[in-house]
């Protein structure tokens, strides 16, 4: 059977992807150290748990997902997944294997659990999806992914307790697949940002967000997606890509590692690793 | 703090309605070709996507506030910004 190994969760940002890329990880200029100075330990979690299938929960952009057609809940079931031109320019192309097999058993174990996912053949990544794919596999030697994608862009949007109960679905789905395989989720996105307003950061809500996610997340759960706006500005919701990462695992959790940082350009920048606890 | 989140509680619809060609024009620009379009002729471009004269004069006013005011969604606000020598990430 497949068993889940764990959660990563992080912020993305453009800047972090492109300081990746320039390998200016240390540069003082850009005081991004304490940040990229955490992931050395998560890419040694990764090397530990030897997933062999990622779920990327991210949001989309208006990238892959215009307005014309907004879905609450998208799982891509491709094959292969490319990045994307999100409005700056065509970024080198890259291609992400996918485990067309594990999805589809995925998407219909949601519906049959009554979760009615958009099934995408075609879907490409902005940064959101290849942010954090960056900060755990640099070289780009990614393992295959199953992107599962939230609607944090045009309002109804699903309810944190909804999406909470979206992890609580997608970790029966995936304990509930014939083969032998380790499952890690990758969330990405938050914490408290809004676009085009700088320094719009809640560190003390990112602090809040974090501890009781992991301790307590159905108290997240009890949050309206307003209650995360007016805390954690408009991007905040990005935040609830984590809490999908967390519903999959069980009640008690250790955090195997953590980090906050702020800003990272106009995001606080924190990540969190979580493993089911010992018992 | 006057945040505005368009669509929350209460869903404002005619903001949606208003600003959804808006934001359709926002979404065309993830592509190169368009990118070049609306740059070579920018009334023109909006004037393809059926802009309202609040949303072109939004525009080009190139104040994000007032984008938002005819419904423009944060996720097209950068892509807007970019083509129109705003600078920045194109999201976030
Ligand atoms: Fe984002």
């Amino acid at each position: 059977m497949a068993r889940i190994v764990g959660s990563v969760a992080t912020s993305h940002t453009p800047i972090i992807g492109k300081t990746i890329a320039k390998k200016r990880e240390n540069d003082p200029e850009l005081g991004l150290k304490p940040f990229f100075d955490a992931f050395p330990r998560v890419r040694e979690w990764v090397a530990e748990v030897d997933p062999d299938v990622v779920v990327l929960v991210y949001n989309d952009h208006g990238v892959n997902f215009s307005l014309e057609n907004r879905p609450a809940f998208a799982i891509g079931t491709a094959p292969t997944f490319t990045n994307a031109d999100e409005g700056n320019g065509a970024p080198p192309p890259r291609t992400f294997q996918s485990d067309p097999h594990l999805a589809w058993h995925i998407a219909q174990s949601l519906i049959e659990d009554e979760f009615d996912i958009a099934t995408c053949q075609e879907m490409a990544f902005d940064h959101g999806g290849t942010t954090a794919l960056d900060l755990l596999w640099p070289d780009h030697k990614v393992i295959p992914l199953i992107p599962v994608e939230i609607n944090a862009v045009q309002p109804p949007l699903p309810t944190p307790r909804r999406i909470f109960k979206l992890g609580q679905a997608l970790g029966k789905a995936i304990g509930s697949y014939p083969k032998d395989l380790k499952v890690m989720f990758l969330a990405t996105g938050g914490l408290s940002h809004t676009i085009g307003i700088g320094g719009y950061i809640n560190e003390e809500f990112d602090a809040y967000c974090m501890e009781t996610l992991a301790n307590n997340p159905i108290e997240i759960a009890r949050f309206t997606s307003d209650d995360i706006v007016a805390n954690g500005g408009e991007q905040g919701l990005e935040f609830l890509t984590w809490v999908v990462a967390r519903g999959a695992l069980p009640d008690k959790v250790d955090v195997v590692t953590s980090v906050y940082h702020k800003p990272i350009s106009h995001t606080g920048g924190g990540m969190m690793v979580m493993e089911a606890a010992e018992r | 703090m006057g945040i505005k989140f368009v669509g929350t509680k209460p869903l404002d619809v005619d903001l949606i309605v208003e600003g959804y060609a808006l934001n359709k024009m926002g979404h065309s620009l993830i592509r190169e070709e368009n990118r070049q379009e609306f740059q070579a002729d920018e009334d023109a471009y909006m004037a393809k996507f059926g802009l309202s004269e609040k949303a072109v004069a939004a525009v080009k006013s190139r104040d994000r506030d007032e984008m938002m005011a005819v419904g423009l969604n944060m996720y097209f606000y950068g892509k807007i910004r970019f083509v129109t020598g705003g600078g920045g990430p194109a999201s976030a």
